[in-house]
């Protein structure tokens, strides 16, 4: 059985990257196809360590099966699914107590045993995430939405309960901090 | 002030080096499938009380006829079907005895257990937006609903007491719950659900269908449909099976089931001041777990 319950103001300018097929309201099966590497990234990208991937993108989907029923298309899905993801994994932290800020080293990372470019690319991930392990939690949140998903502000804004002008500031500060954090980066290696 | 260049050209090269793998996609799905389980089942096992149960079962008996072999999906969506009658009166532990009772019943006819089969795909198409979760648990049980249920006690007939039943339906049916391959997600039709699929299978839904579901859970399983088996009839000794269940299994993947089973259990056993304290207690060790959802809805 579908449920063919049209979502108005689903499709918008805005969201452009929902695809058309989402006007109907989807499936859990398909929102899991659909964004699970997204979720799963974010995830990582939020902090939350390899260790307790699993489980945290396993409670994200939880709720999002509890609530898809609820989920109206005031936001774009993914937007919605980032919600769900950040307060996860803001729970996550809240009970794993403070987070370790330990740049990721290199050789954390799965062995790329593929070409040269896979390689620079776990390097530049490893990077990326020893980066944003140096902003504190709201900037990089903040930063993760609009730098690495693109989410509009607005979204952003509505995501982290601020007003659009805070969620600027904050992606300010935020965008200062990360390349400050490159910066130190780049005059470390140079002195090796 | 936009992002700098380099600090650009960082982010551009790390763009897709942390996808999670097919691997990682087929295992999260398998943890999901147990646990959704349960709460689907409890959505529709209630929504099943209701007059929509003859047509869900004749749904989930074509189901059967179209058959297929067990995978992980279906064996895991068995051991946490089981567990899904005593989950859905755990939800209602807060209700009056006799709501409960009723409830926990109707949750073991047969049309109970067929709407609870396709766990996934169905939760988000049967089940929702009319039976969602709370929505199921607030809605008191029609009168006619525990005389249906009453009147098919026997053990061969077809209700959650004869195992090879909802083995059946399970086999037949969870096939489609499994992802299909990615593809035919990005169709971009208007059918998100029905997307054919015209190439072959690719890799997520291979590797779902290669595992085998851990011995241990499937002990783990009979030991609840065990104890569910006992609920009305015998709760003493359903509370046994389930202190069996606690003392082999501690920390199991059925264990906040088994939990939440013990709860009801209690209930059964008209011990209802154990029976609240230990559902304060499930909310307390479990405050995201939507049994616990169900049961604070309640309140």
């Amino acid at each position: 059985m579908t449920v063919s319950t049209h979502l108005p103001g689903l499709v918008t300018g805005e969201n452009i990257d929902v695809p058309r097929a989402m006007a109907v309201r989807p499936t859990f099966e398909a929102v899991y196809r659909e964004h699970f590497a997204f979720v799963w990234r974010s995830a990582r990208r939020l902090g939350v360590p390899p260790g307790a991937l699993d489980d945290i993108v396993q409670e994200v989907f939880v709720v999002v099966h509890r609530r898809l029923a609820c989920f109206e298309g005031r936001s774009s899905l993914r937007t919605w699914l980032f919600g769900i993801t950040l307060r996860v994994a803001r729970d996550h932290r809240r009970s794993a107590g403070a987070r370790p800020h330990e740049p990721l080293d290199v050789d954390l990372l799965p062995a790329p045993g593929g070409p040269r470019e896979a390689l620079e690319k776990a390097e530049a991930v490893a990077l990326l995430y020893g980066l944003l392990d140096e902003l504190d939690d709201e900037r990089r949140e903040v930063f993760v939405m609009a730098e690495l998903e693109q989410i509009t502000m607005p979204e952003i804004a509505a995501t982290l309960g601020l007003n659009v002008n805070t969620a600027y500031a904050r992606l300010r500060a935020a965008r200062q901090a990360f390349e400050a954090a490159l910066a130190r980066h780049r005059a470390r290696e140079a002195s090796r | 002030m936009s992002l700098g260049p380099a600090a650009r050209a960082l982010v551009d090269a790390a763009k897709g080096g942390d996808e999670p793998t097919d691997d990682d996609a087929a295992r999260v799905h398998a943890q999901l499938a147990a646990r959704l389980a349960v709460t689907a089942a409890a959505a529709t096992a209630a929504s099943a009380a209701g007059s929509a149960g003859k047509s869900a079962a004749s749904a989930a008996a074509a189901k059967i006829a179209a058959g297929s072999s067990l995978t992980m999906g279906a064996k895991l969506l068995l051991a946490a079907t089981v567990a899904s009658g005593v989950a859905v009166g755990v939800a209602h532990v807060s209700r009056p005895p006799v709501t409960s009772r009723t409830v926990a019943s109707a949750a073991r006819t047969p049309a109970a257990i067929a709407t609870a089969a396709p766990i996934l795909d169905g939760a988000a198409s049967a089940s929702l937006p009319e039976v969602a979760p709370s929505k199921a648990q607030a809605a008191p049980a029609p009168e006619v609903a525990p005389s249906k249920a009453q009147a098919a006690p026997a053990p061969d007939g077809p209700t959650s007491k004869a195992p090879p039943a909802p083995v059946a339906d399970l086999a037949a049916s969870a096939p489609p719950a499994l992802p299909r391959a990615p593809s035919s997600a990005h169709a971009g039709t208007s059918s998100v659900t029905h997307a054919p699929e015209t190439s072959a299978p690719r890799a997520p839904q291979r590797a779902l269908e290669e595992t085998t579901v851990p011995d241990a859970v499937r002990e783990e399983a009979a030991l609840l449909r065990a104890a569910q088996t006992l609920l009305s009839s015998d709760p003493a000794g359903a509370l046994a099976k389930l202190d069996e269940h606690a003392r082999r299994f501690p920390s199991g993947a059925l264990a906040e089931e088994r939990e939440a089973a013990w709860v009801l259990a209690l209930c059964k056993a008209g011990r209802d001041d154990e029976a609240n304290a230990a559902a304060a207690r499930f909310v307390g060790a479990h405050p995201r777990s939507p049994l616990a959802a169900g049961i604070a809805c309640n309140r």
